[in-house]
């Protein structure tokens, strides 16, 4: 099992009660409908501490990482973030994270050498030192460096999400949040990203939290769990605590027994 | 401002790795504009030209020899017909002439234009009138009068249009036009690309969670837009003037056949402004320019995806079509100072009147001023979209 060190006790992240509402109308006359996406979520991390957040589609994983990645604003409960508080410190909070999404988003004309000083120059690095940098993520995370000038269209699935991973870490963050960082990629990169991750870990003490489908990648990578279903945490502890607590001695039976739900394998949602 | 300077840039970058979207706006313009402007009359003139000269048949029903004889002379071939008005109708002949008593009845297709017809039943009505000319001259001089009794005076008719007009010629209310669709056209790829088109591929929310104010990343897109939007404009007036010289040149002798021997500078499509108005119509250029992509980038940021930003700026091409039909009439309307506050109409007004050098200070003002503010609200319009979470994340 997964353990802390002893000094790791701070909290990076808090999320006391969280709750987000989408609005909408089906037509220009309809009522206005309410969807609760989150219905008042709750769970701490420490620093240091990978915590891996598993639902299936529409449980409210990707709002929630949305939410703390300051790009929605929550309409109850409280977010406190590496000593920072959200909405108020947003522009400050957003200089210390990094960010994967499923679709590993880049602009494909472009080359991940352009593609990551973009990324870098946004953050106000140097380009000089953040070219340094990239370039030695990328070659970390196994991209031979004669690709760096192809337009990234032209790559792998998997190659374009270990960019999306080099360009989180360019401005080496102490949190990172990993929306699915693994889904739709082949076992040689998914193991690549997984290896990166654990060494990150080990080498930078980086604060993760991770959403995934993948039940082996949540118990290889996190040292806690949360189990997340139609916008509630149902369960949280470690993957032995959930086994025990289900009564069952797989993590993915422990999930269908504690929230009522099957994960499914498609990435997205709410 | 580095971080503007910074997206603009990327924004350009990834468009002109599009080779497509180059060729549609820097390179298409320079090519299409001399072909729209000279094609269409230079192929019509040609035809007109042709129909002049050959010969084509007329029906004819009890017109007398002498007639036929003039028909004849005007290069038109005399076929006696029993249905004067079906065979026209079924072009059998172009034009069909019936004599009853002392009436000549001609027919025609004149509806629909420049018609073929319409240039047979001219060459007819030419022969009837020398004919009728011909029997006045001998009737008066049967009589002992001579024939300058007709024309107790001269009549001249001159141009008194301004230099610039003059310059500008047939195509003057189409310059207008076509600068307000460039500046349009040459940024849409670019509006697109930069809001629905982040949107798609996702990196928006990338953009949106860096370090940097929205309205930087607004305004950085904003120049990227308006970069295109002007050099496209610039392809266009440089295929306007440079093709227009170069047409000027190669087809003289076909354009002047088609001016009736006239002047080819008469079918204008060059402009001749002082710097003065020069640097007017480039205010106002920019001006406009500022306005249709805070427009532009709204819209973009409202739609879900690439295909659905077009579907809503498309349309605003067509709504340019409005003033450029005001703009046809505009002669016979009196100009109102108010119609220069009116958003659109008053920047065509305006360019039309600087290409004839007709615009007048406090016109140009209102048009400025107005469209300043228009561009401040659509601005500030696209900012309120880029900070709404239910605009940005809307699926």
């Amino acid at each position: 099992m997964l353990t802390l060190k002893p000094t790791q006790t701070q909290l990076a992240i808090e999320v006391s009660e969280l709750k987000k509402v989408f609005r909408k109308r089906d037509g220009l006359r309809a009522p206005l409908k309410e969807e609760w996406a989150l219905k008042g979520v709750s769970f701490q991390v420490r620093e240091g501490e990978t915590y891996g957040l598993l639902g299936p589609n529409g449980s409210g994983k990707s709002t929630l990482i949305r939410i703390l990645s300051t790009l929605l604003t929550a309409d109850g409960g409280t977010v406190r973030m590496l000593g920072y508080r959200l909405p108020e410190d947003e522009a400050r909070l957003r200089r210390k994270m990094g960010r994967v999404s499923v679709d590993a988003a880049f602009y494909k004309k472009l080359s991940p050498r352009e593609n990551l000083l973009y990324a870098a120059q946004l953050y106000g690095l140097e380009p000089r030192q953040a070219e340094k940098r990239a370039m030695q993520i990328l070659e970390q995370l196994g991209l031979e460096s004669r690709r760096f000038s192809d337009p990234i269209e032209e790559m792998s699935r998997g190659m374009q999400q270990k960019i999306s991973i080099a360009r989180a870490l360019l401005i080496n963050p102490p949190l990172l949040l990993l929306d699915e960082p693994t889904t739709g990629l082949d076992p040689k990169s998914r193991r690549d990203v997984q290896a990166f991750l654990e060494d990150l870990r080990a080498r930078e003490g980086t604060t993760i939290l991770l959403t995934t489908h993948d039940m082996a990648e949540a118990e290889r990578l996190a040292h806690r769990i949360g189990f997340l279903a139609h916008g509630r945490l149902v369960a949280e502890g470690t993957a032995e605590e959930l086994k025990r607590l289900a009564g069952t001695p797989d993590l993915e039976e422990a999930f269908i027994a504690l929230t009522g739900e099957e994960l499914d394998e498609e990435a997205g949602g709410l | 401002m580095n971080e503007i300077l910074m997206i603009a840039r990327k924004e350009l970058l990834s468009v002109v790795r599009e080779r497509r979207v180059l060729f549609t706006t820097l390179i298409l313009p320079i090519l299409i504009m001399p072909l729209l402007m000279f094609g269409p009359i230079l192929l019509f003139g040609s035809a007109a030209r042709q129909t002049q000269e050959s010969v084509q048949k007329v029906g004819v029903v009890g017109v007398p020899a002498a007639v036929l004889e003039q028909l004849r002379k005007a290069r038109v071939e005399p076929v006696e017909i029993a249905k004067p008005q079906e065979a026209v109708q079924n072009r059998e002949v172009e034009a069909a002439l019936v004599f009853e008593k002392d009436k000549y009845t001609l027919y025609g297709r004149l509806s629909g234009g420049a018609t073929q017809s319409a240039l047979v039943v001219e060459k007819v009505q030419g022969a009837l009138r020398a004919y009728k000319d011909q029997l006045v001259a001998e009737r008066l001089r049967a009589r002992g009068i001579g024939t300058e009794v007709l024309e107790p005076f001269r009549l001249e008719t001159k141009d008194a249009s301004r230099e610039q007009e003059r310059a500008a010629g047939l195509f003057a209310f189409l310059i207008p036009y076509f600068l307000v669709l460039f500046i349009q056209m040459g940024g849409m790829p670019v509006a697109v690309d930069a809001t629905a088109g982040e949107k798609e591929k996702g990196t928006l929310e990338a953009l949106l969670a860096a370090p940097v104010p929205l309205i930087q990343i607004l305004l950085g897109k904003g120049l990227a837009v308006f970069v295109m939007s002007l050099l496209s404009t610039l392809a266009a007036l440089t295929g306007l003037l440079l093709g227009g010289a170069v047409f000027r040149n190669l087809f003289a002798a076909q354009l002047r056949a088609v001016q009736d021997g006239e002047n080819p500078a008469q079918l204008g499509g060059a402009l001749a402004l002082d710097p003065l108005g020069y640097l007017s119509m480039l205010l106002t250029g920019v001006l406009f320019a500022l306005l249709i992509i805070a427009i532009m980038i709204s819209l973009g940021l409202y739609a879900r995806s690439f295909k659905e930003a077009q579907s809503y700026m498309s349309p605003l091409m067509l709504v340019m079509i409005i003033p450029i039909l005001f703009l046809q009439f505009s002669d016979f309307l009196k100009l109102q100072d108010w119609y220069f506050t009116l958003p659109f109409i008053n920047v065509v007004l305006a360019l039309d009147a600087l290409v004839k050098g007709s615009a007048t200070a406090l016109q140009l003002v209102i048009t400025w001023l107005s469209t300043l503010l228009f561009a401040g609200m659509a601005l500030y319009l696209a900012y309120r979209n880029f900070q709404r979470e239910d605009v940005v994340f809307r699926n």
